[in-house]
């Protein structure tokens, strides 16, 4: 039993933490109706390209909501420059969104899906 | 990003996986150091030490650099036990600094060391004359082996003829009051030995002892935990507290 103890729980702890260090390629997924991020942003860009400014605007609202869950979530596994990438990005697009300015908002979106592929 | 909690979480990892790997890697390290094995150890600590506060960049990258690391210093430490000839390559051999009292210059300037260090190495092995020295070697790991002439040598009792009993470890008991009954068997011994004994020294109970061994001539050493010491040899200079 103890003999077991000394290898089991050493190979556990590695196998747990190396879980945990590259859990946030499917922690970034959506687990519930809170925080479907990659579809808002899609969402968003629907939107702007068919002139749907508010509805944009509502759309960021939840966007930026369902950031703070997910980034939650894969912060032990994603760099601390990921994550402040991505918050700038929405930032920026609040920014576009509020201007009406389609080009910036798109241009971000962009930005944003390249980022999102290569996150966790 | 809760900083403070990303550091927390990467550090409990990184000291836990430190412990691991260390197990691994097993006491070579530590007790036969080369300058390779010594700046490996530096830069595996360093990659610890990243892994734990360098949260600008994915703990994965830093645990694998980490795990590398000790894969090649496990896959080094096998092949010099494999292969003799790899293991001179990637450790070095000894080198012959001293041969019936000279120096060898050549030998020395190959191995960089300097002639004073030379004297400091042979004066922490209490030999202050050259001439003493039948041959001394620079092992690999930097340490000096000395072996002095026949008629410096120390005299050792089998040159004498007198008879002596076989050498045995002193086996530890009683730790803070509790009998560890393994050692005991070791020893041969039982619980009622150990009762004799302590009664014969007054000692009522076993929970009084700090510490207890059965000396290498099978007589019993304790230590209470009243000690009932003097102030004579206390050599603190202040009241304090400090």
């Amino acid at each position: 039993m103890r003999k077991t103890l000394l290898y089991a729980v050493p190979i556990t702890f590695i196998l747990v933490s190396l879980t945990l260090m590259i859990s946030g390629g499917w922690l970034k997924e959506p687990m519930g109706d809170q925080d479907e991020l990659l579809k808002s942003v899609q969402n968003i860009e629907q939107h702007v390209k068919r002139n749907e400014w508010q509805e944009a605007k509502r759309e960021h609202t939840y966007t930026k909501k369902a950031w703070t869950i997910v980034s939650k979530r894969i912060q032990y596994s994603v760099g601390k420059e990921s994550l402040s990438d991505v918050s700038q990005i929405l930032s920026r697009m609040e920014g576009a969104i509020e201007a009406n300015d389609a080009n910036v908002t798109l241009v971000e979106a962009y930005s944003f899906y390249e980022l999102w592929e290569n996150l966790g | 990003m809760n900083e403070t909690l990303v550091v927390i979480i990467r550090s409990v990892i990184t000291f836990f996986t430190l412990l691991v790997y260390a197990r691994l890697i097993g006491k070579q390290q530590i007790g036969n150091l080369t300058m390779f094995d010594y700046i490996n150890g530096i830069t595996i600590g360093s990659i610890a030490g990243t892994m734990a506060t360098d949260t600008s960049s994915k703990m994965l990258n830093h645990w694998l650099a980490l795990t590398i690391f000790i894969v090649f210093t496990l896959l080094l430490q096998i092949t010099d036990i494999k292969n003799r000839y790899l293991s001179k390559v990637i450790d070095g051999e000894p080198v012959t600094v001293i041969e019936d009292g000279k120096i060898l210059e050549n030998n020395l300037m190959k191995s960089r060391l300097t002639k004073d260090e030379l004297m400091v190495q042979l004066r922490s092995k209490n030999i202050f004359d050259l001439t003493e020295v039948e041959i001394a070697l620079l092992e690999p790991d930097g340490t000096l082996s000395t072996l002095r002439k026949s008629e410096f040598q120390f005299v050792q009792k089998k040159d004498l003829n007198i008879q002596v009993s076989r050498a045995k470890l002193t086996t530890e008991i009683i730790v803070d009051g509790l009998l560890l009954p393994q050692n005991l068997q070791q020893r041969k011994k039982d619980l009622a030995w150990v009762q004799t004994q302590l009664d014969r020294k007054g000692i009522k109970d076993l929970k009084q002892l700090s510490y207890a061994a059965i000396l290498p001539n099978d007589t019993l050493y304790v230590d209470l935990f009243d000690d009932h010491t003097t102030k004579t040899n206390d050599i603190s200079d202040y009241k304090g507290p400090y």
